[in-house]
């Protein structure tokens, strides 16, 4: 199966992308695994509350933009979570756009293109069984968090979805 | 991880949690165009991470241990205080039928007093330096 190939399976969307484009290395880098599908990330001057936005223009690569204010792991996190939709819309011949607030990184949210798009992002970034490794060896979340490239918020977030917290 | 409200273009306070789909996204799409127009964006090849949660960590770490310590020295003094204090009402009430050496009482005294410098002087030079003598330390 292409690794394109739209998942309904977050998890296992990100798990094949990454063995596909990135390998096993952490921390992964979201940017070079955007660029590997085609995708070009660019850094803006954004407002603050928009966090980042994925556009596919006629006849054009899908670009993602990111808000160059933003530190580098949230960065990265954002990235995560428009490859997420990318992965989502792969085989969608259609154009697309998605825009990203603050609030669509809550983990709250009912939108199931964002919630889908959040867990491709964590799984993408902290991959289920090295989390578990980790966990394993002793690591605190924080430790863990430093390793991988996430804030800490998303690493426990993740720890309790793997329910390790 | 709702931040504050932004302002909208036309001048007025909203935050886009208040704003419908449709609004929101049109803002944003027009933030986006705007960033391209004015040229504020450039490409990203690589995003690394930083280590700025490690650092944070490990100023928790020794925030933690700062507090663990002056916490425990603090229990420490305290005790000290207290003994101190028991003995000195002791001797005050019933000493005089004690079989002491002349000045035991005040070598116990100025001891407990040089020791509560001594800790308060750690205390706040090592567990707590002054700012400028970290900087001047790291120039």
């Amino acid at each position: 199966m292409s690794p394109l190939t739209a998942y309904s399976n977050a998890e296992e969307a990100a798990e094949r992308v990454r063995k596909e484009f990135w390998g096993d290395a952490v921390p992964v880098d979201p940017a070079q695994v955007a660029e590997a599908l085609g995708l070009q990330v660019l850094a803006a001057q954004l407002g603050p509350q928009l966090a980042g936005a994925l556009v596919k223009e006629p006849g054009k690569d899908p670009q993602i933009f990111l808000n160059g204010a933003d530190s580098s792991n949230r960065k990265r996190f954002t990235c995560a979570h428009e490859i997420g939709h990318f992965v989502k819309r792969a085989d969608a011949d259609s154009d697309y756009e998605y825009y990203d607030f603050r609030d669509s990184f809550s983990g709250t949210g009912v939108d199931p293109e964002e919630r889908y798009a959040n867990a491709f992002a964590a799984a993408l970034l902290m991959p289920k069984e090295r989390v578990k490794q980790m966990k394993k060896e002793g690591l605190k979340d924080i430790e863990m968090a430093a390793r991988l490239g996430v804030s800490r918020e998303a690493m426990i977030y993740r720890l309790k979805a793997l329910n390790l917290f | 991880m709702t931040e504050e409200a932004g302002e909208s273009r036309e001048g007025e306070e909203h935050s886009p949690e208040e704003l419908q789909p449709e609004e929101r996204d049109r803002r944003a799409r027009e933030e986006v165009h705007q960033a391209l127009l004015a040229g504020n964006i450039h490409r990203v090849h690589k995003l690394p991470p930083t280590k700025e949660e490690l650092e944070r960590y490990h100023l928790q770490q020794d925030l933690e241990l700062k507090e663990r310590y002056g916490n425990r020295l603090l229990r420490l003094v305290t005790i000290q205080l207290v003994i101190a204090d028991i003995v000195f009402v002791l001797y005050f009430i019933v000493g005089v039928h004690w079989d002491l050496p002349e000045g035991v009482i005040y070598v116990w005294l100025v001891t407990t007093l040089v020791e509560l410098v001594g800790v308060a002087t750690v205390v706040t030079r090592y567990l707590f330096p002054r700012r400028d003598s970290v900087v001047s330390q790291s120039d």
